[in-house]
């Protein structure tokens, strides 16, 4: 049983580490909460450090933190980047808690605070390859339309790319978009985007904390190969009420937030709709009137301290996007999660969170009346339970464990067609899976030098009843559809197929003086489930699919490697990594693969292998009125599957093998700043035809090398700029506004989003030849500017 | 709402962020010919043609190379004893790469339900491919009506195709119309049906058509500089003549035409977001030595005929 030595495993490291220094004598515990001193916020991140002593210790997520030093006096800092540092005398007798508050930074301030000694957390923390933005950078950020949009942010870190503007999710070190775990407060978010992808479903006013895990993902993370995109919402104000908004382009946004209880609980309800729509209604002639487009989200986070060891969150997000034309056709799609979190402390070392969550994509689409009509209706759902827990042993060792199980249920069809009022029912079984993960982690530093971070996920996946289960025959033709053999009925809760892996983690840093450091990780991730589709950018009609007895799962294993250097006492911070990965099992499609209501879906899908590999440079200068940073990465995204592309490898179609950002902020003034990013990326690969095929009047496209991805687009460019004006301070109020001028594109470049081909738009006449052309296709072809208005009282 | 309306006034003028298209020029590397074969026969009484073409560069608009001087025949293989077997033996018409048979009134014509083989030499190489012929289904009529301004489509007369899947599942068919004569002939218009739906896979069988295929017998509209038939006019007009064949195929030709319609059918816009990827569409012709002749490309399907037609009158 290879469930109960694993199991067993986890307790034998548990059990050694628990008898580490931990029980040394004459140490003491300081542990606490850090917040945000207006709003009482938590903060994720803050560090604690005692100068005398060259340690200290960061926050986790829930803005809790824990340092076990010998007994003394101290002075002991706390600090966390837009704030003010706060500085404590303490003499440490026994274990203490002591929660502090930190003052933002205003923007009154003209001169910028002392740095602290841990503003070189990125040269010393083992930590890699991740990325972190506050929501304060994001909303410096010159935005499309004026809308302040977190995925769009990340797009400009070093490493992250996109099929091209408009497209729905992103792509990370060569991954596909569906192997990102995107968690917003721990549940799983299937599909981030509204209209296809111009907007991400994540309110801004909402969110927190954003975090990009690209590599040396630790073994709390796991069922996706890419990486771990999380993002935490606020808790809301507990100190006062609050009620803040905007009105921009798009959307018209309105938050209130404030306590409950005075410092015991308190809640944050944000809310956007777009208003496209509604501008547009004078403009439709009658029988558009039913139309309906627009998009809207809907987010609530509240939380309880009962005490001070125990507390309770519970939070939800509702989204939908929702399009009509007349009154026939209908489609609209929209994500809803609720997750309830116990953040319990046993001691004041050993912190804990249980987690229960709820996750549900769903979609509709409808045509016609009566009697003439299709509905079509999908979901994926998932209910999960976990648990993780955080034993801070001493300031160099951490160790921490859990646990998580999840249900699937994937709704791949439901769905009525009605020809001449007859119906006939071409639903699918819904299909389901259980997957489970168990997982140690530890960091731990080894003299003043080096650090490390070593952990083991084991994931257990089990395709299980009831449903149909298909066995295929081989394809008829190499790398073509496969026939159904024989379909078997498994009985409820039967176990189909199973899967597990052993995920080994591991990431060290060896610091080589105080303001430089090199850095490796390693790890090995497994992925069960599967987003199908082989469109350019994904569709919201994608269906999610299981790993089966048919369908292997996704194994990736990535390898990377760093050297990252402050200068001028933390004010720039340099990075390179380079990374190799190697994915298996990676998802291809036969040719004219039907991959909607197939209940032979299975049959359409072909496996390969992946590999990507590349080097990211990032300067970012954090301090100062002046701000922003600079990364570039050249890389390369390929896979190699079995009769394709001449069995030979081939680029991806997110493949980009230049990448550079620019992103600066100028705080000129206590009244107005300025921004501006510029973007130059490679054009991605497509296919492109060589010959025609003159068959029965047509001209069929045709390569005579049989590759794919062949030809590479255009390279794009882009700059966009902001202006933010503080509103008037009147005296004795608390109200804040600003204006947000932007302008996207400003150059006016007609960025390419595809190439494609097609024979002329005027009826070709019999026996004349056809002309054929190649067309260069933008998303957003001209200069977009936008103004925003935003307040806050 | 002074603040309302300026931001308001902002919107309508730029939230129509406009996509746009360009025309541009790209180098294609094309590598060696290969042999286009274009065989699609009917069960008609009448001259069954085969054109054997060579690929040719996708932007050359001229007319392909014909592949000329081959040996073309179709095999019947109802018999087992090859003496008793029908061989269709096509000729070149000059040397025009068209090969042709004509029937007379004794000519035993393609039959539902046989197997036939096709063979050709060209050059060096020598080439098969075999196909199966399907039943026809219930054809009844062609159904038009006016219909006043909807949904941005014009006033006019619409038609549409009315006719129903045989019970049994496994029926596959090509719609192709013909308007006053001429055939409707964009890639936009290629009409698939199977089973009375969209797909092999599901559910469906014996089915009316289902209400898009029905109504995809109605032409599509042209677009760009020059553009007469546009998305202005309506599809049919008093004394406009529809014609329709409904031709049975096999499910390799349905795969084969679904295919080809995801190659050419690129509308642009923002559709190029969930475009399908270009892929070179499958084939039924085999080359009987890999190191002799060309690398065949095309279809053979031998399709029986169902048609029905009218004229668009006032009602």
């Amino acid at each position: 049983m290879r469930v109960k030595s694993v199991v067993f495993f986890l307790g034998f490291v548990l059990g050694m580490c628990l008898n580490g220094r931990a029980q040394e004598k004459g140490f003491v515990t300081l542990s606490g909460y850090i917040k945000d001193k207006a709003s009482g916020e938590t903060l994720i991140g803050a560090t604690v450090y005692v100068d005398s002593l060259k340690t200290g210790a960061s926050t986790n997520f829930y803005g809790f933190y824990s340092l076990s030093i010998p007994k003394g006096v101290y002075e002991v800092s706390f600090s966390y980047v837009g704030y003010e540092s706060v500085k404590v005398e303490l003499e440490l007798n026994e274990n203490k808690t002591l929660d502090v508050d930190l003052p933002a930074l205003s923007q009154l301030l003209d001169e910028v605070v002392v740095s602290d000694e841990e503003e070189d957390i990125n040269i010393k923390s083992v930590e890699m390859s991740v990325e972190k933005l506050d929501i304060k950078t994001i909303e410096k950020i010159p935005a499309f339309l004026g809308e302040v949009d977190i995925i769009r942010a990340i797009q400009l870190l070093p490493g992250v790319s996109t099929v091209g503007e408009g497209a729905t999710g992103f792509n990370v070190r060569g991954g596909g978009i569906d192997q990102n775990l995107v968690l917003l407060d721990e549940a799983p978010v299937y599909n981030s985007s509204h209209l296809f992808g111009f907007f991400s479903v994540f309110n801004p006013d909402a969110v927190k904390d954003v975090k990009l895990v690209k590599g040396g993902i630790p073994a709390q993370y796991g069922g996706r190969l890419s990486s771990i995109f999380d993002v935490r919402m606020k808790e809301g104000n507990e100190r006062k009420f609050s009620v803040s908004g905007g009105v921009g382009t798009i959307f018209s946004r309105l938050t209130l937030e404030g306590p409950i209880v005075k410092d015991k609980a308190s809640f944050i309800l944000a809310g956007r709709r777009s208003y496209v729509d509604i501008l547009a209604k004078p403009f439709l002639s009658d029988d558009f009137k039913d139309s309906k487009f627009f998009f809207y989200d809907l987010t609530l986070k509240t939380n309880y301290k009962l005490n001070k060891n125990n507390r309770l969150f519970a939070s939800g997000y509702f989204g939908r996007d929702q399009f009509q034309f007349g009154s026939e056709t209908k489609f609209g799609w929209g994500n809803s999660t609720a997750t309830l979190r116990w953040n319990h402390l046993f001691n004041d070392r050993l912190f804990s969170n249980f987690t229960a969550y709820y996750s549900n994509y769903d979609y509709k689409l409808g045509f016609g009346e009566d009697l003439d009509k299709f509905d079509w209706e999908s979901a994926i759902v998932n209910y999960s339970l976990k648990s993780d827990f955080s034993y801070f042993v001493n300031p160099d060792f951490e160790i921490s464990f859990g646990g998580q199980g999840i249900f699937y249920d994937f709704k791949p069809a439901k769905a009525v067609a009605v020809s001449a009022g007859e119906v006939t029912n071409i639903s699918l079984d819904n299909k389901y899976a259980i997957e489970a993960g168990f997982f140690v982690q530890s960091e731990q530093k080894i003299g003043q030098k080096l650090s490390l971070s070593y952990g083991l996920r084991w994931s257990y996946f089990n395709y299980i009843g009831s449903g149909k289960v298909y066995e295929f025959n081989e394809p008829e033709t190499p790398g073509g559809r496969k026939s159904i053999q024989s379909i078997t009925q498994a009985s409820r809760g039967e176990s189909i197929e199973s899967y597990n892996n052993l995920e080994p983690r591991l990431a060290l840093a060896y610091q080589l003086s105080s303001s430089s450091s090199l850095k490796a990780s390693f790890n090995r991730m497994a992925q069960y489930i599967h987003l199908v589709s082989n469109t350019a950018a994904a569709t919201p009609l994608d269906v999610w699919t299981p790993s089966t007895n048919n369908i292997d799962p996704q194994i990736g294993m990535q390898y990377v490697l760093g050297f990252f250097k402050n200068l001028s006492d933390n004010t720039y911070e340099l990075s390179i990594e380079g990374y190799y990965k190697d994915l298996e099992n990676q998802l291809d499609y036969v040719n004219g693969a039907d991959l909607l209501i197939n209940p032979a879906l299975e049959g359409e899908l072909l496996q390969g292998k992946g590999r990507a590999y590349g080097v990211e440079l990032m300067a970012k200068k954090k301090k100062g009125k002046f701000s922003g940073w600079t990364s570039y990465t050249i890389s390369r995204s390929e896979r190699l599957v079995e009769n394709v592309n001449q069995d030979e490898w081939f680029p991806t179609r997110f493949d980009q093998t230049h990448n550079l950002s620019v992103v600066a902020n100028y705080d000129l003034n206590k009244k107005w700043s300025f921004s501006a990013n510029f973007a130059l990326i490679s054009g991605t690969p497509t296919t492109l035809p060589t010959d025609r095929i003159e068959f029965q009047g047509y001209i069929i496209p045709h390569n005579s090398n049989y590759r794919r991805n062949n030809y590479r687009i255009p390279t794009y460019h882009r700059l966009d700029i902001s202006a933010t004006m503080q509103g008037k301070r009147k005296a004795n109020r608390k109200n804040q506004d600003y204006w947000v001028f932007s302008i996207y594109n400003v150059y006016n470049n007609k960025n390419p989003f595809s190439v494609f081909f097609q024979q002329q738009e005027i009826r070709p006449l019999n026996g004349e030849p056809i002309d054929t052309q190649a067309v260069k296709f933008s998303i957003i072809g001209s200069i977009v500017p936008s103004i925003a208005y935003n307040f806050k009282f | 709402m002074h603040l309302l309306k300026v931001i308001f006034g902002f919107s309508v003028l730029f939230v129509v962020f406009s996509a746009c298209e360009e025309r541009i020029v790209v180098d294609t590397d094309t590598s060696e010919s290969e042999l286009v074969v274009d065989a699609w026969i009917t069960n008609e009484r009448r001259p069954q043609v085969i054109k054997l073409r060579l690929t040719s560069s996708y932007f050359d608009a001229s007319a392909s190379p014909a592949a000329t001087g081959a040996t073309v025949t179709i095999t019947d293989t109802f018999h087992n004893v090859d003496s008793l077997r029908i061989k269709y033996i096509f000729i070149e018409d000059g040397n025009s790469g068209d090969y042709i048979w004509t029937p007379d009134e004794n000519s035993q014509l393609f039959t539902v339900g046989r197997d036939y083989v096709l063979s050709i030499d060209y050059e060096v190489g020598t080439y098969t491919s075999l196909s199966g012929t399907g039943r026809v289904p219930l054809v009844d009529s062609i159904f038009y009506e006016y219909r006043e301004e909807s949904l941005g489509e014009p006033a006019g007369y619409y038609a549409q195709l009315i006719a129903r899947d045989p019970p049994g599942k496994g029926d596959a068919y090509w719609i192709r119309t013909y308007k006053n004569g001429k055939f409707l002939n964009k890639p936009q218009e290629i009409n698939l049906c199977y089973d009375g739906s969209f797909s092999p896979n599901g559910n469906a069988d014996g089915l009316y058509f289902i209400s898009p295929i029905r109504e995809r017998i109605n032409r599509f509209p042209d677009d760009g500089a020059g553009a007469v038939d546009d998305e202005n006019v309506a599809p049919y007009a008093l004394g406009d003549s529809i014609f329709v064949e409904i031709y049975t195929i096999t499910d390799d030709a349905f795969d084969f035409l679904n295919e080809i319609i995801i190659q050419m059918d690129r509308d642009g816009g923002v559709q190029e977001l969930f475009a399908q990827p270009i892929a070179n569409v499958a084939t039924n012709i085999h080359r009987e030595n890999e190191d002799q002749g060309l690398n065949p490309v095309g279809f053979f399907c031998v399709s029986t005929v169902a048609t029905t037609g009218t004229v668009i009158r006032e009602q």
